[in-house]
């Protein structure tokens, strides 16, 4: 079995970014990164598979450089290798470039029985990489898995919805995204950060990908970013809890928003 | 239609639609720019067709249904398939998809299927001075708002639940119907379903519901989760929770509101016990008024409130139950 990682890299603490005057987009030069949360249940997942089936388990990122690096992470907590693609040809990637980027790596280091990624990430949370990728590697997907079992040439997965939840059965290769409750995801250990070392890293740039340039112009555009409005000055409700609580709801009464 | 339209792609359940699609349409309606342009409406699955007058009432001029009761056990691949034929014979200048699990992922394949840009949970729509369609959407835990465009046709959109509100009805009204057929893709099947409608929960779920009551880790026990039921019931509210909530058991990770749980958009939060760390205030960034109830007068959430008290909980929620309750002064008894 070999299952490649989707990784992303999101701020640790967006309290730190700020927007460029000019509305064009973050100044983030404070900011330290972090692995998706996400990603993590993603991660584990892959490491499991491994240990249960053998095989290989690879980490794939798409983006600059910054420390400390997702793959460095993902290299500690166990996985086999790393891949890392960028070029700093690269246009802005919106989502679907991103995702062609991904595609060509993917298809360049494989074959692949299953592809994992975090059901979505936490900084600009488009959501959209598992289903883009498995469009175009023209696989099957399955999203928010809390639980997967490898059945031979399929798998099962229990997928949390909305209102509840469904099992879906998937033939691979196939995408599966993974949502908070997969797995309960493992600490890094001296040993693996060491280990981490070692293990190798394959860059990949533009030129290696056989993607143009052209096939990366976005097709989503920010035009403007700017920090969301502050909410007005907050109205403390003081007097004994019964005092309290019949206060709070004749302002919210007359705020209209009771029925 | 002769292009240039609205396409939403709805989703419904037993001859239901959920209310997550009617607020698609309060949205197509904010997107058209100009009243002629048409909105159509396409819908895959079994038992669809009951929805037909539903939707024209609120406003669909066109509806396409791929019905067939083996649909039930298709996945993403076939509902793309299907929409990706109407975006075909329609051309549509946008398609609009509810921000849920069904819609994130029907969307996303056809970003790539079609090599257009998708722009997912859109809080709102405008133009550019030169009358170029743009969304507005929340990122990086809501403190930043991003205007977004597009470079092709059509846009694509997910919609974020309970911004837009539900169209008004125009009983009567009439849409074309047109039925298709789609050739399925076995190599993902569902094998089974189990929503927890009808399992004893009888409360809204916390990203459809106007009202949402959330508790956090000042409840201090599950024993004590009682209070907030209660609250939710008085309000016929949904309860959403913290991250330590369900970290601790306490409840599903379906209530979880927040970074790693779900963002929420109610007309009215109330945040019983929670702290209000970052990472749930993301959670939170598109909620209406919000209301903070807690015993540390230094948590953060005081920061995002609208109304604050500080107190504990099992002394003021009961209260704030009852008063909710009673009937407000000068109001009729019938017809509320």
């Amino acid at each position: 079995m070999r299952v490649a990682v989707c990784l992303k890299q999101v701020p640790d603490d967006t309290g730190r970014l700020s927007a460029l005057d000019d509305g064009s987009g973050l100044q983030g030069a404070d900011c330290t990164w972090m692995l998706s949360p996400f990603d993590r249940y993603a991660v584990e997942e892959g490491l499991r598979l491994r240990a249960a089936l053998g095989g290989e388990c690879v980490a794939v990122h798409v983006g600059p450089d910054h420390a400390p690096s997702v793959l460095t992470e993902a290299l500690a907590l166990g996985v086999d290798k790393a891949v890392h693609v960028w070029d700093d040809a690269f246009p802005a990637l919106d989502p679907l470039a991103t995702a062609r980027v991904l595609a060509a790596a993917l298809r360049l280091t494989g074959p692949f029985d299953m592809i994992l990624a975090g059901h979505r990430g936490v900084g600009e949370d488009h959501g959209q990489m598992p289903g883009l990728l498995a469009e175009l590697l023209d696989w099957p997907q399955v999203t928010l898995a809390v639980g997967l079992t490898v059945e031979g040439e399929s798998a099962r997965v229990v997928r949390e919805v909305e209102d509840g939840r469904e099992e879906w059965r998937v033939t691979l290769p196939a995408v599966i995204s993974a949502q908070k409750g997969l797995n309960e995801p493992r600490q890094k250990s001296l040993k693996g950060v060491l280990e981490a070392k070692r293990k190798p890293v394959l860059r990949l740039a533009l030129k290696d990908l056989g993607t143009s340039l052209e096939d990366l112009a976005p097709q989503l555009r920010r035009e403007h970013l700017v920090a969301s409005p502050r909410r007005g000055a907050i109205r403390r409700i003081a007097g004994d809890p019964d005092a309290q609580a019949r206060e709070l709801v004749r302002l919210l009464r007359e705020a209209g928003k009771l029925r | 239609m002769s292009g240039g339209g609205i396409l939403g792609v709805l989703s419904c359940r037993a001859g239901r639609l959920p209310r997550a699609a009617l607020e698609v349409l309060g949205a197509a309606q904010q997107l058209r720019s100009t009243a002629s342009s048409s909105i159509a409406a396409v819908l895959v699955g079994a038992e669809v067709s009951p929805v037909i007058d539903t939707l024209a009432a609120h406003g669909v001029d066109s509806v396409y249904l791929f019905e067939d009761d083996a649909l039930a056990r298709c996945t993403t691949e076939v509902h793309v398939r299907a929409v990706a034929a109407v975006v075909a014979e329609i051309r549509p200048a946008c398609v609009l998809l509810p921000d849920s699990a069904y819609g994130r992922d029907v969307a996303s394949r056809l970003s790539a299927r079609l090599g257009t840009g998708l722009a997912t949970g859109c809080v709102s729509f405008g133009a550019t001075a030169s009358g170029e369609p743009l969304a507005e959407r929340t990122v990086f835990g809501g403190r930043f708002v991003e205007r977004v465009s597009w470079a092709g046709l059509p846009r694509l959109a997910t919609v974020k639940l309970g911004i837009f509100g539900v169209p008004h009805a125009e009983p009567g009204r009439r849409a074309t119907l047109q039925r298709r057929e789609v050739a399925r893709d076995a190599r993902a099947n569902v094998l089974s379903v189990e929503h927890s409608e009808g399992s004893g929960s009888a409360r809204p779920d916390i990203e459809e519901a106007r009202v949402v009551v959330a508790a956090g880790r000042g409840f201090g026990s599950a024993e004590k989760l009682h209070l907030i039921e209660e609250l939710a019931d008085a309000l016929g509210a949904a309860v959403g929770a913290s991250r330590a909530v369900v970290d601790l058991g306490w409840l599903e990770h379906q209530h979880q509101v927040g970074q790693t749980g779900r963002s929420v958009a109610p007309d009215l939060y109330i945040a019983c016990g929670i702290s209000g760390a970052i990472q749930h205030l993301a959670g939170i960034s598109s909620a209406g008024t919000i209301v903070a109830i807690n015993r540390d007068p230094e948590a953060p959430i005081f920061g995002v409130a609208d109304y604050g008290i500080v107190g504990e909980i099992e002394e003021i929620l009961p209260p704030l139950a009852a008063a909710l309750r009673e009937r407000p002064v000068g109001r009729p008894e019938a017809g509320e």
